[in-house]
């Protein structure tokens, strides 16, 4: 706002001899309001003209895709992709949740690119009406997710960096969810926490290290505070920095993530349905409801999947024999080749 | 007598340059002086006979072994000094010696030792620090040591100083004395081979000009100072040249002269003089009526 | 024949070699260098970010052998236009393998170097509970890697002149067409595809987009 109106003023400058009559500060708000309503107008034009660009609406089960009548066979296949992953994601009554917002595609102009596949446009469409039936459905899951939908599964390999991250961050349940405790599992993946996430998740020595993992803008205070927690160790000066919402997660998004998947993959294709019906309680209530099974349970496979997948770089057998098959391959190819130079 | 080289009809082509219908036979026990001008085709076509290069056309026996089908059992009982070094730099002579050995069952460690000595090589050196000399000392020792059938030497003393060419061309001459061994040794240096080949062959253009024991080369090749405007038609030889020499003479190159020739001139025409030409004379006039074959009678 | 083969590659490649070697010893240590006593509560955090962050290292350094081993095996003969080698009374197919089977030989000594290296260097470091040190697994990985390397860059570097010729004009027919569909937007990108081919999953590079921690779960 301070450089709008600095830049204002300087505008306003060559007429500075008529305008000097005239009180500065109404002056100023005459010229933002103007400001304002071409902005606005700006705003209208682009939208007309972005109506202007869809001529056709292609209608996919629940999704409605405002696309161009060239685009719409394309943009069709999509939908009916995508709508079939949603159905058997979320369940047959995703299409009691009312009307999707309408998707735009293309425009007039626009051809279907000559080699581009149908499936990238489906996995697009899933993703932002996945996102938003989460938003309307599941809100507060959907939060504690970090604002993340989970695109496709979560694959072995993650679930190892998941395994990892338990391990490597020196968060307090940590290494006992690791080991086996449902609670502690609860616990880091902010299930069942208190409040007081720092005191619940990280032991007061490792508070300075966590100040300095801090990102974002500090004010000049907070700076301050965090070199006192940083160098002299002042615990109370790491509390004032690491809010609830700076606090380094003992399990990150892919983690939770990971729960809900398997919630989904228990409770079979109801699971959608029985965690957005649970409105009024807990996290932990509303994954178990999704689950169908109690919250330990399934707490205890989140936890065994994790140790049950191999890591190290062992190679695997299927590996090494890969490496050699190709290996032979590719020799048996060099071998071929001509004397003749 | 067998021959060691039987090439027939061979042709392969680069860019501008051809060989073609090529036909050579290297009799068993000889040594043959493939003679030719720089670009002649002499390399090419000692590398398609080592199986190097791709024919196009033709055929290639060595010691009745087909190239390239048996190239493998041949490469075995033959010794290659090829024009330009081509062993791997990196290697000391020592070094260099022990992996040629490896290679050639047949390799005698003794005469690689009294060779080595002979040409007081520097064994630990690396073959990318020495001499132009002492490289194609070096090439030598390693083909005569290891024990060849026949011996391709392709311009084995080319750029080599007169006394490192005398004693390569001796300690080929020695091993071919005590072993009987086959030579095709290529040059364009033809007084170097005209003191030990026995046949001869000629290669000009891609194509063979000539091929006769070098006895027979050397011999029919004459040139003779005769009377002025004798005619040619009907001469026991075949006329490579003729052009004007001092007033009322002409001298004529001839090929295939046998002394008794002399009395096909009259007296009107009389036959002064039968000069001999030594190899290297009789090798120019050879390709000059190769490339004129109309320009005989000028 | 196989020894003569072996110790002119040695010959030819000793220096890269020892370079190889050097690193084979140095990056073990080093990734671990920063190891604290397993009291400290970062103890897990510092060790795995470390053998994270050098985990690229052993990939690059099996990329680097195969390279300079391809190179070794086929420099000489590259330099001596062939014709030494192609004199040589052996079937084209027994001298390829033994080039081939020389550099193998050097590569399963870096391979070697690099198990006593990573056994040496995780005996060194105190590992906090639950975290294990992998050094046979690191080995068997970077041989697997070092070959698949070793062999294509042994084919393609033993390719003749004309095949040689042909393979570059076909990479760059594919950057030719990956730049003209950018340019058209027509959503295809055959460079791409090139790399999936061999760097995707169950082709023959995978194993480098693998993971590589010497101290891992």
């Amino acid at each position: 706002m301070c450089r709008r109106r600095l830049a204002l003023l300087a505008l306003l400058a060559p007429w500075g001899g008529s305008l000097h009559a005239q009180e500065p500060a109404a002056v100023l708000q005459r010229m933002e309001e103007r400001l304002d309503s071409m902005q606005l107008a700006r705003a209208l034009r682009d939208s007309l003209a972005l109506r202007a660009k869809y001529s056709d609406t292609v209608v996919a089960g629940g999704l409605r895709i405002a696309t161009s009548a060239r685009l719409r066979p394309f943009a069709l296949a999509a939908g009916e992709e995508a709508w079939q992953s949603l159905v058997a994601r979320f369940g047959p009554s995703v299409t009691a949740h009312g009307a999707f917002p309408v998707t735009t595609f293309g425009s007039t102009r626009s051809t279907v690119p000559k080699l581009a596949k149908a499936g990238d446009l489906a996995r697009g469409l899933e993703r932002s009406a996945a996102l938003w039936i989460w938003s309307t459905q599941g809100a507060a899951v959907l939060r504690w997710m970090g604002g993340t939908v989970p695109t496709g599964t979560i694959s072995h390999s993650d679930v190892g960096d998941i395994a990892e991250e338990l391990l490597r961050t020196p968060a307090r349940p940590n290494r006992a969810c690791y080991s086996g405790e449902t609670m502690a599992c609860a616990a880091a993946l902010g299930i069942h926490v208190g409040a007081d996430t720092l005191d619940a998740w990280f032991e007061p020595d490792t508070w300075p290290r966590l100040a300095g993992m801090v990102s974002g803008e500090l004010n000049g205070l907070e700076r301050v505070a965090r070199e006192r927690c940083m160098n002299a160790g002042d615990l109370s000066a790491c509390r004032s920095i690491l809010t609830p919402a700076r606090v380094l997660p003992p399990v990150g998004v892919v983690g939770r993530q990971y729960l809900v998947q398997l919630a989904f993959e228990s409770g079979g294709a109801s699971a959608f349905e029985r965690l957005a019906a649970d409105t009024g309680v807990t996290l932990e209530h509303r994954l178990a409801a999704a689950a169908g099974v109690p919250i330990d349970t399934l707490l205890n496979r989140w936890g065994a999947s994790l140790r049950a997948v191999p890591r190290g770089p062992a190679a695997p057998p299927q590996e090494l024999l890969l490496g050699l098959a190709w290996s032979g391959l590719l020799l048996t190819m060099a071998l071929r080749g001509s004397r003749w130079r | 007598m067998t021959d060691a080289i039987q090439i027939r009809g061979l042709s392969y082509q680069v860019g501008g340059f051809a060989l073609r219908d090529v036909n050579l036979s290297v009799p068993s026990g000889a040594v043959y002086g493939f003679l030719g001008p720089n670009g002649a085709g002499k390399t090419t076509t000692i590398r398609l006979l080592l199986g190097l290069l791709r024919p196009a056309g033709g055929s290639m026996k060595v010691f009745g072994e087909d190239v390239p089908k048996d190239i493998v059992s041949i490469l075995g009982r033959v010794g290659y000094v090829p024009e330009r070094p081509q062993l791997y730099p990196n290697l000391s002579i020592d070094e260099a010696i022990r992996f040629h050995a490896a290679f050639h069952p047949r390799y005698d460690q003794a005469a690689s030792r009294d060779l080595a000595a002979r040409f007081e090589l520097p064994m630990k050196r690396a073959l990318a620090r020495l001499s132009k000399g002492e490289m194609g000392k070096v090439m030598i020792l390693l083909a005569l040591a290891q024990r060849p059938d026949l011996l391709v030497l392709d311009e084995p003393t080319d750029g080599l100083d007169p006394v490192v060419r005398r004693e390569a061309l001796h300690a080929i001459l020695d091993y071919v004395t005590e072993s009987g061994a086959t030579v095709l040794i290529s040059s364009h240096l033809v007084h170097e081979l005209e003191r030990f080949c026995d046949w001869i062959g000629v290669l000009d253009q891609g194509t063979i000009v000539a091929q006769l024991p070098m006895q027979e080369f050397k011999s029919g090749l004459k040139r003779l100072r005769v009377g002025a405007g004798a005619p040619s038609a009907g001469a026991p030889f075949a006329l490579l040249a003729r052009g004007a020499a001092g007033i009322g003479g002409e001298v004529w190159t001839v090929r295939g002269w046998q002394p008794d020739m002399a009395s096909w001139f009259g007296e009107a025409h009389p036959l002064r003089e039968v000069v001999d030409l030594d190899l290297e004379e009789a090798f120019v006039e050879l390709l000059r009526s190769a490339r004129h074959p109309s320009g005989r009678e000028a | 024949m196989f020894r003569a083969i072996l110790w002119s590659q040695w010959r030819e490649s000793r220096l890269a070699m020892v370079v190889l070697a050097g690193m084979a010893v140095a990056v073990p240590l080093l990734s671990l260098r920063g190891a604290g006593a397993v009291t400290d509560p970062w103890a897990s955090w510092d060790l795995l970010r470390a053998t994270a962050r050098w985990g690229a290292a052993y990939p690059v350094l099996a990329l680097a052998a195969a390279l300079a081993l391809a190179a070794g095996a086929w420099w000489p003969d590259h330099r001596t236009k062939h014709v030494y080698a192609l004199t040589l009374p052996v079937s084209r197919v027994r001298y390829l393998l033994l080039r081939y089977g020389a550099g193998l030989t050097l590569l399963f000594v870096i391979a070697a170097v690099l198990a006593v290296s990573t056994v040496v260097a995780t005996i060194r470091v105190p590992l906090p509970t639950l975290l294990h040190a992998y050094p046979g697994g690191i080995t068997v990985r970077f041989l697997l890697a070092g070959l698949s390397a070793y062999t294509i860059l042994f084919g393609l570097m033993g390719l003749t002149p004309r095949m040689a010729r042909l393979v570059a004009a076909v990479f760059l027919l594919v950057v030719l067409a990956a730049l003209v569909a950018d340019l058209a937007s027509l959503g295809w990108n055959p460079l791409g595809s090139v790399v999936d081919a061999l760097l995707g999953p169950y082709s023959p590079l995978a194993i480098f987009r693998a993971r590589w921690m010497l101290i891992d779960v």
